[in-house]
């Protein structure tokens, strides 16, 4: 690619992105700093957990993200007897147009470019389970039989995290396939006089998709590709490493909060995670490599939610922001 | 080199990395150098104004205080230098984060060290903005300053510091061992020592309080008591103060000398020096400026030391006799156990304060080897030194003055 047309994809990215923020922006108050990691994540690939009240908007802004992008919605909302098959699709028996009787595949509401799994942790782990290969491999397999879902994928996730009773929180594996956490913060008062002055008006505002429906999955997975091509130079993938595993206990140099409150850290795919959203931050920025400082801005949404801290934590009152902080300031102390 | 990234591009930038790291640190070291230099200065203008002013204790007390000091801004100068150096490997993530370039000039040469592995779609990008940016981090931009102004500033203030120090060192010497006179050869002894009038200069009084190495010496052992390795120290603080002030001052400082002004003191320091070195001109020894008239008259002195009148020095003895004859007299703090230790002037032995010059014929050898001996010994027994009990000083002091105008 030359430095030209390399320039000119830099900027489309960085068009695009600002456009879908922006039609997402007209419907949704606030969370502006949500919804640039929930964009980060999807153009990175991953899929994103939303953690916050009810009545926030979390459903609303993955519905008006999906209308930005032009591209297919589903939702599924949780309960706890929702059956993996009401997720992945099942088999039905057909009979053909010669009398024949055979099993069709009915494709589950998984089969769309974004589903938004509303109050995950109310439904049993074996049905959130059923997410765990779509998420990861890009498949769902029902009766030996694997079949794609759509690309691009990407699944929201919500968590209300004050109605715990009757819910299964999710295993650690589940967690660890959602590249970022974003905990939605209640709006404030301005955003609330906001929220009530375009909500409860004749029309509510939507936004108009920024690519066109029939083309919109092929643009997508073009400026997903360009995402990987971003640039990482040895010494970040250096100072990543040593993030990710300062944040194990006995991983070299750990802080001691690490030492006291962690159980288990972060896995590989919280590096993975780091580096993709670092890319995206890097074009985002206009540059075609990524710099420690886009690291940086990451690895709270990326690295939080990887922790299994232990009950002294709990007792103390610390949570994984917090240490996953402590680490960062620690890595940047060490690096001045 | 990586073939990735083309040579043409990465040499001017490894140049220009090299030319902005010579920069840094050169500055850096200028700036330690002048820390240290300027703590040097400053240290030693402070040891000399201590040397000269300051009594032993509060010398060795405030000296160590110094050198803790400037050893302490030393480990912090080379602590901070190893802190700030740029090697060469983190040159260019140095220049990044100076110049502001987010991590363009690092990748670049990171990538470049690396073995090729694919192509990358955004090489020629990061490749063709860092040639283009070359002039964003140019040396004088990383390093405005190469020379760094305010440790040169604190060092030129350090160094005028210990010059004006060096300059005014002749103002802070301590005043000479008192000498009074008193008019009058009928007067009686003053009732106090301290109540003499100097201006009415006829009668020398023993010299007054100075240093005495000694007694110095003396009293710093008794007041570290029992700690030989502290009075040690003491010891050699006390000496090196003692060279510092024979160095600004010159040797031989602390003689006692009854002229009375900075100005007449110099003077009188030079004639008594040429006197002192005529009287033993015939021991030898080398002879400044101002000996130079004065040895030729010494040498010819020996030939008419039998030309004086009876009562007269020898031409070559000069007329005056040294005070200190009998060694640098010595003043002990009047403390209830202390003695002091009188040093008795010596008898004036002529009138006139230059050596004679030679006159007449010479004097027969006969006489000078076995040269006649008085018929008896004179009434005045000079004692060197004596103990005395502080009490008795004043009086002591009285007792022992000579009239200017007595002879012997």
């Amino acid at each position: 690619m030359t430095p030209a047309l390399a320039d000119a994809a830099i900027r489309d990215f960085q068009t695009t992105f600002s456009a879908v923020r922006q039609e997402v922006a007209k419907s949704v108050v606030g969370h502006e700093q949500a919804i640039d990691v929930i964009l980060t994540a999807f153009f990175a690939g991953g899929h994103v957990l939303i953690e916050g009240v009810p009545g926030i908007g979390k459903t609303l802004i993955v519905r008006s993200l999906a209308d930005a992008l032009g591209l297919g919605f589903n939702r599924i909302q949780f309960t706890i007897d929702l059956m993996p098959a009401d997720i992945t699709g099942t088999r039905v028996v057909s009979e053909a147009a010669n009398g024949r009787r055979e099993f069709l595949f009915v494709p589950g509401p998984v089969f769309t470019h974004v589903l938004l799994a509303d109050e995950i942790n109310r439904a049993t782990p074996k049905t959130q389970s059923a997410l765990l290969e779509a998420m990861a491999e890009q498949q769902v397999t029902v009766a030996g039989t694997s079949y794609p879902v759509a690309s691009p994928f990407f699944v929201l996730a919500t968590l209300n995290p004050i109605e715990m009773e009757g819910t299964y929180q999710l295993p650690e594996a589940q967690l660890d396939r959602f590249l970022f956490k974003v905990r939605l913060a209640y709006p404030s008062q301005s955003e609330l006089e906001r929220i009530l002055a375009t909500t409860t008006g004749a029309e509510a505002p939507m936004p108009r998709p920024v690519l066109a429906p029939e083309e919109a999955p092929a643009r997508v997975e073009t400026l997903r590709r360009l995402v990987r091509e971003v640039l990482v130079a040895p010494h970040v993938e250096r100072y990543t490493a040593a993030l990710v595993r300062a944040t194990n206990p006995g991983g070299g140099r750990v802080d001691d909060a690490v030492e006291r409150y962690v159980t288990y850290g972060s896995s590989p795919r919280g590096g993975q995670a780091l580096v993709l959203g670092a890319k995206v931050m890097a074009l985002l920025d206009g540059r075609p490599h990524v710099d420690i400082d886009d690291i940086n801005r990451i690895v709270p949404a990326a690295l939080a939610h990887r922790l299994v801290l232990n009950f002294a934590a709990e007792t103390a009152g610390v949570g994984a922001v917090e240490i996953v902080e402590r680490v960062l300031g620690s890595m940047r102390r060490e690096r001045a | 080199m990586s073939e990735r990234f083309p040579t043409a591009v990465l040499e001017p930038i490894q140049r220009q990395l090299r030319r902005v790291r010579w920069r840094h640190n050169g500055s850096e070291l200028q700036r330690a150098v002048f820390v240290v230099g300027a703590g040097a200065a400053g240290v030693g203008a402070a040891l000399i104004g201590l040397a000269l002013r300051a009594p032993p204790v509060p010398f060795v007390v405030g000296g160590g205080v110094l050198l803790l000091a400037w050893l302490a801004l030393g480990a912090a100068t080379v602590w901070r230098v190893r802190r700030r150096w740029v090697r060469a490997r983190r040159t260019a993530a140095w220049v990044d984060r100076r110049a502001g370039l987010r991590g363009r000039l690092v990748t670049l040469l990171e990538l470049a060290r690396q073995q090729p592995v694919a192509p990358h779609a955004f090489g020629p990008l990061l490749v063709e903005r860092n040639a283009r940016g070359l002039a964003e981090w140019t040396p004088a931009r990383v390093v405005p300053t190469a020379v760094p102004r305010t440790a040169l500033a604190a060092l030129l203030a350090a160094v005028a510091a210990l010059v004006a120090v060096l300059l005014l060192a002749p103002q802070l010497r301590p005043p000479s061992p008192r000498l009074v006179y008193l008019r009058g050869a009928g007067d009686d002894w003053p009732r106090g020592v301290d109540g003499l009038d100097g201006s009415s200069a006829q009668l020398v009084v023993a010299p007054a309080p100075g240093a005495d190495p000694t007694a110095a010496e003396r009293e710093a052992e008794r007041a570290t008591g029992d700690a030989p390795e502290a009075a040690s120290i003491v010891v050699e603080a006390r000496s090196l103060q003692q060279r510092i002030r024979d160095g600004v001052w010159g040797k031989g400082w602390d003689d006692g000398d009854a002229a009375a002004g900075g100005g007449e003191r110099a003077a009188s320091d030079r004639k008594r020096d040429a006197r002192r070195r005529a009287g033993d001109g015939s021991t030898g020894g080398a002879a400044g400026p101002d000996d130079a008239a004065a040895a030729p008259r010494a040498a010819g002195s020996r030939t008419a030391t039998r030309a004086g009148g009876a009562g007269d020095g020898a031409s070559g003895a000069g007329t005056h006799t040294d005070p200190n004859l009998y060694g640098i007299p010595a003043i002990l703090p009047h403390t209830s156990e202390a003695a002091f230790q009188l040093a008795l002037a010596a008898r004036v032995r002529a009138e006139h304060a230059e050596p004679r010059p030679p006159e007449g014929p010479a004097p027969p050898a006969g006489p000078d080897l076995r040269p006649a001996l008085a018929g008896r010994q004179r009434n005045e027994a000079a004692v060197h030194r004596m103990p005395v009990p502080s009490r008795y000083e004043p009086l002591v002091r009285a007792l022992f003055a000579h009239r200017a105008d007595e002879r012997p």
